[in-house]
């Protein structure tokens, strides 16, 4: 049976890793992407998300990180930030990941996920989508990292970008990022079911019972940073009780994975 | 156009010599061939013809019978036709079907992403060493394969309905799924692969 | 909060599993130790790798040796059993307890053995303590890191490829299950020791305070260099059948070894981690954090090894563990924290469903050696500025 995901994510700012909260508050450092790549690979986690939050223009900075990771860690990678053009999405693929994220891209230029989608394989291609709540309670995508609103609802562009056949959706709660107070659950129920394509839910694990409830409510991955980087759950922590749960995870007794 | 620059790197991060080539004389030369692809199936059949690669590759694998290894499109390709985008004709080498994953009753989603399990038949010198927990791999793909000779199955995987995972025939063997995103289960196939002898 | 049903493990442990009967990976492990492998065949194993490296350079091998009844006992076997010429390293953590010198002289004369010690500066083990325990309610990376890497330094060093360890992790975790022969490489270094983070982490964490430099003892060797001296890093646990009170036995009657009291355990245990100060803060963390400590542990062990029931286990650890160690003042002094900090950060580490009561906790009773302990305090601040109210800052 297909295995439902357990993915840390990686934000890159200049080379280094960094977290916050709501994408921009407290920004801490969080690590040397390659040797964590290294560490995480050793307690077998199941993918890699590598997103440049400077989304710079050439991507130089993530192509290297990709391609020196790609030497030692042989794992399926996403890799994104920035991403605008078919060249872009070319270098990262050589240099080694395996799918890549498109955000604001998207949203300025839909056609362009499906050009990409013919181009490069409808798997290859995640649309990630950023989102916040307003004060009336209807939820809005935010596009170039997390700084500008716009008028589309997450679930109805979603829709659109499945139409446009990417692979996967990346489903960021921008309020719940680095919070640690739980996933957005009733969000993440209302997209997974609604899409046949999967959806990773993003922002909010504090817990191991978030990361349970997460992929109750359809989640076909979970995306994590703030609980590994500055708690003591550890990736190998979470998937053996989320296996003791019974959830669908990949956990083996051994330490081949 | 994929991610070949993994397969490479895993060899070489078992010690192996692997380069990369579209150059017929180079094929000629190796000792092994690996076909990995990701993408769509039609362009890259179109790729392989335009480049001449097709009859180096028949006469490589099918008269001089290297050992070939064929990942994910590399093992669709081997089909004799698919029906991604249109109909197309694939290296035509095993009597196979390649169709699109389609369940709108289901839930299941399309594509199969992620770490799967598949069921061995028999005990093929390329899954050596791995433990009855370990068959576990990474899939990522829209389109699956299904094999006509019962014989050519090396192992099969279900989503949905029952696909064949890896194929099998004489110096042929090719993964619908991604060794070399599979960790170390992954790798214990590729070092198979790099010392076996059919 | 769920428990295993033949040990006392909680859900908590971490890297923990249960199968269909409740039972825990590690109990299960342990039946494989002892119904499935075939330790005359693993010894003879053990036998042809040592051939391969006797007498061939300046060592034989390599014993990373701290002087607790672990490295005691592998430092006997190699030198009596193995008839091995071992270089020891030891890697000084700051906080061996007198009664380890003592025995450490015991043994070295004894055996007859070469000894390196290492001690790392202070000024930096302070820092990465700090470091560690804000990020991950854990203050032993230094620890860890340093008696993991240094040996494989040592190793390329010396050009002695041959590094010999104790017991397998498999015998109280699942990162490792016995079936598998554990190289003790940087896979595990990554995947059990260093908490998740690298010496290069630490060293962009400490934020200017070290000189990169200073992280070095900590970093664990390149592949290349392990590769080129063809390194094999070993636990004698995967080729001999490890029983720790038989191992306690021999180097007590051996080596005139001897045993002391530790904080938060009871006294028949006086052979358990007598090596370091800080073991009794470093259980009530783990107390805190999973809501279980070392009696909790040791119980486990006289289980499944059928020298205790589980009731008896359960009873005992309730008496035992989670008490406040005395030592705990010796920590937050040479931390320059206090004690509702210390609660503070450590709360924020709790593994659910744990919920730890701090109006529940005793006080444990002091060591007797307690007043032999240096208390040394260094001016120097640790730590990055403090914050407003002049806490300690954290990181979530």
């Amino acid at each position: 049976m297909l295995r439902k995901r357990i993915i840390p994510k990686f934000l890159l700012q200049g080379g280094r890793l960094v977290k916050g909260v709501r994408f921009h508050e407290n920004l801490r450092e969080a690590g040397n992407p390659i040797t964590t790549a290294k560490v995480y690979d050793s307690y077998g986690v199941d993918e890699l998300i590598f997103l440049d939050i400077q989304a710079t223009d050439s991507q130089g900075t993530m192509v290297d990180i990709i391609e020196r990771v790609s030497r030692e860690v042989f794992m399926p990678f996403t890799a994104g930030g920035g991403v605008r053009t078919h060249e872009d999405i070319n270098r990262l693929l050589r240099a080694g990941a395996d799918k890549i994220s498109i955000n604001t891209a998207a949203v300025e230029r839909p056609s362009f996920v499906k050009e990409a989608a013919t181009s490069f394989g409808d798997q290859c291609i995640t649309v990630a989508i950023d989102y916040r709540c307003r004060p009336d309670g209807s939820l809005r995508v935010w596009t170039h990292g997390g700084r500008r609103e716009t008028e589309l609802e997450p679930l109805e562009w979603a829709l659109r970008m499945q139409e446009a056949n990417c692979g996967e959706i990346l489903l960021t709660s921008i309020d719940r990022d680095g919070t640690m107070e739980g996933y957005d659950l009733e969000t993440i129920s209302r997209v997974a079911h609604a899409l046949h394509i999967p959806v990773i839910a993003s922002s909010g694990a504090g817990s191991l019972d978030d990361c349970a409830d997460a992929f109750e409510a359809g989640a076909s991955a979970i995306a994590i940073g703030s609980l590994f980087f500055f708690t003591d759950h550890s990736p190998i922590k979470v998937r053996s009780a989320l296996k003791s749960r019974g959830h669908n995870v990949r956990a083996s007794l051994s330490s081949r994975n | 156009m994929g991610n070949v620059r993994s397969v490479q790197n895993a060899f070489e991060a078992l010690g192996r010599d692997a380069v990369v080539t579209s150059d017929p004389g180079v094929i000629a030369e190796a000792d092994r061939l690996v076909l990995p692809g990701v993408g769509a199936f039609g362009d890259a059949m179109e790729n392989l013809r335009e480049r001449g690669l097709v009859d180096v590759l028949n006469r490589e694998v099918l008269e001089t019978k290297k050992p070939f290894l064929g990942i994910c499109l590399g093992m669709q390709l081997l089909a004799k036709s698919s029906s991604e985008h249109g109909t197309h004709a694939g290296l035509g080498w095993i009597d196979a079907e390649v169709t699109r994953f389609d369940f709108p009753a289901t839930g299941l989603k399309v594509p199969h992403m992620g770490w799967d399990e598949i069921v061995p038949r028999g005990k093929h010198p390329l899954m050596a060493g791995l433990r009855a927990d370990q068959f576990v791999f990474y899939f990522v793909h829209s389109f699956f394969v299904i094999c006509r000779e019962p014989g050519d199955v090396a192992a099969s995987c279900d989503y949905g309905t029952s696909f064949t995972a890896a194929i099998q025939r004489g110096n042929i063997f090719a993964t619908q799924f991604h060794p070399e995103k599979s960790q170390d289960n992954g790798i214990q196939l590729l070092q198979n692969f790099a010392e076996w002898r059919p | 909060m769920r428990y295993c049903t033949n040990c006392i493990y909680p859900e908590t442990q971490d890297t923990l599993m249960f199968d269909e009967e409740g039972m825990c990976s590690v109990c299960r492990q342990i039946e494989f130790r002892d119904e499935n492998i075939d330790w005359a065949e693993r010894r003879r194993e053990l036998d042809a790798l040592v051939s391969q490296y006797k007498g061939r350079g300046q060592y034989d091998c390599i014993v990373p040796f701290s002087g607790g009844k672990d490295s005691t006992f592998q430092a006997w076997y190699v030198v009596n059993v193995l008839k091995l010429r071992p270089l020891l390293v030891r890697f000084d953590h700051w906080f061996y307890r007198p009664l380890v010198q003592e025995n450490n002289t015991r043994t070295l004369k004894t055996l007859g053995v070469e000894m390196l010690n290492f001690t790392p500066n202070w000024h930096v083990v302070r820092e990465l303590m700090l470091e560690s325990l804000t990020r991950r309610g854990d203050f032993c990376w230094h620890c860890h890191t340093g008696v993991y890497a240094y040996p494989m330094q040592v190793a390329i060093r010396y050009d002695t490829p041959l590094i010999l360890w104790g017991e397998s992790l498999a015998e109280y975790m699942s990162f490792y299950s016995y079936d598998e022969m554990e190289e003790v490489d940087e896979k595990r270094f990554n995947r059990a020791m260093n908490l998740g983070m690298t010496a290069d982490d630490m060293y962009e964490f400490l934020g200017g305070r070290v000189d990169r430099r200073d992280l070095l003892p900590f970093t664990y060797p390149p592949r290349k260099e392990l590769m080129r001296i063809k390194c094999r890093s070993v636990c004698l646990g995967n080729y001999i059948k490890w029983d720790t009170k038989k191992n306690v036995e021999i180097i007590k009657r051996e080596l005139g070894w001897k045993g002391q009291a530790v904080e938060g355990i009871p006294a028949q245990y006086d052979y358990e981690k007598i090596e370091c100060q800080m073991q009794g803060v470093r259980d009530y963390l783990k107390f805190i954090k999973r809501g279980f400590g070392r009696t909790n542990h040791l119980a486990n062990i006289d289980i499944r090894n059928q020298r205790m029931t589980r009731e008896e286990g359960w009873e005992m650890a309730q008496e035992y563990d989670g008490r406040r160690p005395a030592s705990l003042d010796f920590f937050l002094d040479f931390l320059q924290i206090s004690e509702p900090e210390f609660l503070e950060l450590a709360m924020k580490h709790q593994v659910s469903p744990h919920e730890h009561k701090i109006e529940f906790v005793k006080d444990g009773a002091p060591l007797p050696d307690m007043n032999r302990w240096d208390h040394t305090l260094v001016e120097k601040p640790v730590g990055p500025p403090r914050d407003a109210d002049g806490k300690v800052k954290t990181y979530i």
